[in-house]
């Protein structure tokens, strides 16, 4: 069995609205394992992307802990969690975020001088990365408003994953794509899993979710099922569906 | 119109920092322009409406009561443009002194009217607060004009002590009278005394008579050349010199002379003004393509929803608007308290008092001008979003594709990506960037050279010394004309106090160029090298007999050249002088000129003074006594200590001899005498050859009290100028840094995802705005320099002084780092889960 990279100890996660609590996280106890493909999944406001933050060091949890390995991450300063963010995580957003007024290379390199020294190798290895996920030469000098959707977040992942983090974590990366796009960022994600990256993915989209090794269902703030998969592309993708089509009925998805 | 008051009203609660200090920084412009509207008409016309209101004469002819003849007045009557004409008399002493309200003696010239003559000069009313019986009851009253009880803030029922011909004389200050003449510590104090007191005066200083006369045009009328001509007709009347006896004061001349200070003050408050307006409405221009930047997609959705280019160009400009009529409010209202206080400075500059009139209207001029300025600048520049029709604005507008060449690209880092990162914000910004330079630029030659003036103008003396153009010694001392004066320098130089001696001439008659029909007072120097504020701004000293040096004002005033030939007059003697340069400083109507120099043109002339220039640390009223117990008593003070310490008969009988013959010097110009006196059987004989000293006077205490109100007004000004400055820094910084921050709101969040910490970005922030900070001050500085430079040519002072530049430099970057930190600040409460739920 895979080492335990992510834990969580009875996570809480609440918001104050007018007064009034929201607790979108209840006691949570979950273990993301390395090398995992984990997706989260659930009926809007379960807290399926509240729970991608606090794992992912953007948020701090109410009560509970959070763990990376042995380091209780939730006890971390805001300047220790940036730092934490920039060695061990990477982030794949809906909406891209990529910066408007940089190129796709500046795009990158902003991520990745930050962990790695200013080299021609370093621009040698994004360049792969970047030929490797689609994007040619002949786009890595354009800025993101001369790309499509699906470049983009092509570039996006190539960004998440240019330092090598532990974790990628993606925020329904295919939200705002059309189909074809997203089977293109599913399949690099696809790829990068298989190269041993860890994964944990919010997602309320089947097809997405069959890219997974495990998949996590939430109501409530609270795990309500968990099922496991093998590797896509090990298994066949009918009976693959099937079986999590079965079990997010059985959760009431 | 509602809906865009709903709008502009969100926008404004959404910049609240920024609008407060566009709210500040137009309100001081509106007190500024308004100040500047309202009371500088009034302040240049204190001078003129004084001379209306109390049917002062206009043009004036002061000369010694021996020369004159009544039969004068007829050969004025002569003078087609003469429309009214008269004389009056009156008493007056060069050498009189006073005691001020600390009790120190001033060297202060007074002249002596009684109520008679006055009233044929002037028709000021008497004002005092005390009742005609309290003033009845005083045994020595006297009416003070303003501008002496500005200087000594003297108050009714005030002791006012004149020291004159041997002794004190206390008066009581009955009350105070406008004056249109003789109203500052220069020129003299007129002061109104009984007929009783009038006639000891008389006894005591030089009997004068005023001849007056006014003209149907005053404004055109060449009354220098009138006065010329009718002095000539007076001289070929009676046989006699006049042109060394008398003295001019004309009215244009008065008026430019009243209205130099406030004209100085207007130009440096108007410059202020302008200054702080440019930024403003560069501000509002920024914030309004910012605004525009930050707001296309909801612009985009604004458009989409039915607003027209107009509505929203309409909410753009409205917030602006509301900005602007908050500051212009309160910069009106601050206004109605500075407006007096500028007026009261310019009574005070003037020695004039007059009635403010409160031109409202004025103020509403300001208003208007400001608030055209914002409307038009904010209406121009919020025209801008005709350019995104709806699709483009919901795509956040065409311009949001760069493709502009990336001049830093990262892929050529080579050490800290922060800097880079910053590199290329600010080349993306950098037309506005420039701009903002610009602000900085103007704000650090401003901060540079008030904070200069500022500095010098805290050491009155030392600018004094470096702008007036005169020597400024510690001591100025008028010997005997007995006394040798090289001998007499040369023991003074022994002292140990002593650090310098330097022989001096002057003369009150004056030095006429007839060509021009110009006076000039000499200055007399043997060698003007050793003097230490005289210098020369173009050209040389006067170094052989025929040479002369005039000074900066008189070249522009004449238009004159270094190599020019002046024939100048002194009484009925005219010589050619060549023209070998300009001294530097402010002074006007001054020639100076070597000793031999002088006696080409009069052959008596000898040098009657000594500058004495004491160590560092010797108290001058110290120096001042010990000369006297040294050197015997100066005959002024001879003349002053009537009676005192004599306690024989004979030791009595000489010292009224020694003030008798004090007084002869002091007030007569005799050179020497002789006495003898029997008494019964006993001869007591003596000579003048007691007395060395004609009078020992600081002259510090002199030129402190002469300008001590000019001095105040330019550090005023300066101060004003230095917070205007200062703001302009604090708000430009704020605002760019606010900007910045707000625009790269999400890129922020996207770089806190990828690890970037708080003080990173704000180091990102810092090294696009600091660097340009120092940047933009370097030409302000050189600009500051090269102003101060060619200040410091007309004054012949190096005024530039690099730990005042250094100061000032740093107080920009410590403002400009304070007000970035500030507004940087907001980059901690940029949050990555705010920009996940987006």
């Amino acid at each position: 069995m895979d080492s335990v990279i992510l834990r969580t100890e009875k996570l809480c996660k609440s918001f104050s609205n007018g007064g009034v609590q929201q607790h979108v996280i209840r006691n949570l106890d979950l273990e993301i394992r390395q090398g995992d493909f984990t997706v989260i999944m659930g009926a809007s406001g379960s807290g399926k992307s509240t729970l991608l933050y606090a794992l992912s060091g953007m948020d701090k949890p109410t009560l509970g802990k959070v763990f990376f390995g042995d380091a209780e991450i939730s006890a971390y300063s805001n300047d220790q969690l940036a730092l934490f963010r920039r060695v061990h995580c990477g982030f794949v957003f809906q909406s891209i975020y990529l910066m408007d007024n940089m190129n796709v290379m500046d795009n990158i390199l902003t991520g990745a001088l930050l962990v790695q020294k200013p080299s021609e190798q370093l621009n040698a290895k994004i360049r792969t990365l970047l030929e490797q996920f689609g994007i040619g030469e002949k786009l890595w000098s354009k800025y993101p408003n001369q790309l499509s959707g699906g470049e983009c977040q092509r570039v996006g992942i190539v960004r998440a994953i240019v330092n090598a983090p532990q974790i990628l974590f993606a925020d329904e990366p295919t939200g705002s794509l059309n189909s074809a796009s997203g089977q293109n960022v599913l399949d690099a994600m696809t790829e990068i899993h298989r190269s041993g990256q860890s994964i944990v993915m919010v997602t309320h989209d089947l097809k997405t979710a069959l890219r997974a090794t495990r998949v996590i269902y939430l109501r409530d703030g609270a795990v309500s099922g968990e099922y496991v998969m093998q590797p896509f592309g090990e298994d066949d993708l009918q009976s693959r569906r099937n079986g999590l089509q079965k079990f997010l009925d059985q959760m009431g998805w | 119109m509602q809906k865009i008051i709903r709008l502009t009203r969100a926008n404004l609660r959404r910049h609240k920092g920024e609008a407060l200090l566009l709210v500040l920084l137009i309100a001081f412009s509106m007190c500024m322009l308004g100040a500047v509207l309202v009371s500088f008409g009034e302040i240049r016309d204190l001078f003129p409406n004084a001379v209306k209101e109390i049917h002062g004469v206009e043009n004036l002819l002061m000369m010694d009561a021996r020369y004159f003849d009544p039969a004068y007045l007829q050969l004025l009557a002569e003078e087609d443009s003469v429309t009214e004409y008269g004389y009056a008399e009156l008493v007056q002493s060069v050498y009189a002194r006073c005691l001020d309200p600390e009790g120190r003696e001033q060297p202060i010239s007074q002249l002596f009217i009684n109520q008679e003559n006055e009233r044929k000069l002037e028709q000021s009313p008497l004002i005092s607060a005390l009742s005609e019986a309290e003033i009845t009851a005083m045994e020595h009253p006297v009416w003070i004009p303003y501008g002496l009880k500005d200087n000594f803030r003297l108050n009714e029922g005030d002791t006012y002590t004149v020291l004159i011909s041997g002794r004190a004389y206390p008066f009581q200050v009955a009350g105070f009278y406008e004056s249109g003449v003789y109203t500052d510590s220069l020129a003299g104090f007129k002061l109104i005394v009984s007929d009783a007191d009038y006639r000891v005066m008389e006894q005591l200083a030089d009997p004068a008579v005023i001849v007056w006369f006014n003209t149907a045009d005053p404004e055109h009328t060449d009354t220098n050349a009138l006065c010329s001509r009718f002095i000539s007709k007076c001289e070929a009347y009676s046989q006699q010199d006049l042109n060394l006896t008398v003295t001019r004061m004309l009215y244009l001349q008065r008026v430019s002379d009243a209205a130099l200070e406030v004209k100085l003050l207007l130009i440096l408050m108007s410059a202020m003004t302008v200054l702080v307006m440019l930024t403003v409405l560069f501000i509002i221009r920024y914030r309004i393509s910012n605004d525009i930047d930050e707001q296309m997609v909801s612009i985009g959705v604004l458009e989409a929803l039915g607003y027209r280019f107009a509505d929203i160009s309409a909410m753009f400009t409205l917030e602006y608007l509301l900005i602007a009529a908050a500051g212009i409010l309160i910069g009106a209202a601050s206004a109605v308290p500075v407006i007096p206080m500028l007026y009261h400075l310019g009574e005070l500059m003037s020695g004039h008092h007059g009635a403010m009139h409160w031109h409202f209207s004025s103020l509403l001029i300001a208003a208007a001008i400001l608030a055209g300025f914002v409307l038009m600048i904010a209406w121009m520049r919020a025209r801008s979003v005709h350019r995104y029709p709806p699709v483009q604005a919901l795509r956040r507008g065409i311009r949001d594709h760069h493709y502009r060449k990336n001049l830093f690209p990262l892929e050529k880092t080579r050490s800290s990506v922060t800097a880079r990162l910053a590199m290329n914000g600010f080349m993306q910004d950098l037309r506005r960037n420039i701009g903002v330079g610009l602000c900085i630029m103007l704000a650090t030659l401003t901060l540079v050279f008030c904070l200069i003036l500022t500095v010098y103008t805290l050491h009155e003396i030392d600018f004094m010394r470096a702008v007036t153009g005169f020597e400024i010694s510690d001591v100025l001392l008028g010997v005997t004309p007995q006394t040798d004066l090289d001998a007499f320098a040369a023991e003074l130089l022994e002292d140990p106090d002593v650090r310098k001696v330097v022989p001096r001439g002057e003369d009150h008659r004056q030095f006429r160029w007839k060509e021009r029909d110009a006076a000039f007072m000499p200055q007399v120097y043997d060698d003007f090298s050793q003097l230490e504020c005289v210098k020369a701004a173009s050209g040389r000293f006067p170094q052989h007999e025929n040479e002369i040096m005039l000074t900066n004002f008189d070249r522009q005033q004449y238009q004159l050249r270094i190599g020019d030939t002046l024939t100048l007059s002194f009484g009925e003697v005219e010589k050619p002088y060549i023209l070998t340069g300009f001294a530097a400083g402010i002074s006007s109507s001054t020639v100076f000129l070597t000793g031999d120099g002088f006696r080409r043109i009069d052959p008596a002339y000898r040098n009657n003074g000594l500058h004495v220039y004491l160590r560092e640390g010797v108290d001058r009223e110290a120096y001042i006594r010990n000369l006297s117990q040294r050197y015997g008593k100066s005959a002024h003070d001879a003349m002053q200590d009537a009676g005192s310490g004599a306690e024989t008969f004979e030791e009595r009988i000489r010292q009224a001899a020694q003030q008798k013959i004090s007084a002869m010097m002091q007030n007569y110009g005799v050179n020497h005498v002789d006495y003898a006196i029997t008494v019964g059987d006993t001869v007591i004989s003596g000579d003048s050859s007691y007395f060395r000293l004609l009078f020992a006077d600081s002259t510090v205490d002199l030129i402190q009290s002469a300008d001590a109100t000019l001095v105040l007004a330019i550090r005023a000004v300066s101060v004003l100028f230095l917070i205007a400055a200062a703001m302009i820094v604090i708000a430009t910084v704020y605002v760019l840094t606010e900007a910045s921050v707000r625009k790269q709101w999400m890129h922020f969040g996207i770089m806190k995802s990828m690890g970037y910490t708080t003080k990173m970005l704000m180091k990102q922030i810092f090294l696009r705005i600091i660097p340009m900070v120092i940047a933009a001050a370097v030409p302000g500085d050189l600009l500051s320099v090269a102003g101060i430079g060619m200040l410091s040519d007309y004054i012949g002072t190096a005024l530039i002084s690099v730990p005042l530049i250094a100061a000032a430099n740093g107080i920009v970057l410590l403002l400009a780092i304070c007000s970035a930190y500030w507004s940087a600040r907001k980059i901690r409460a940029v949050s990555v889960m705010q920009l996940m739920t987006e």
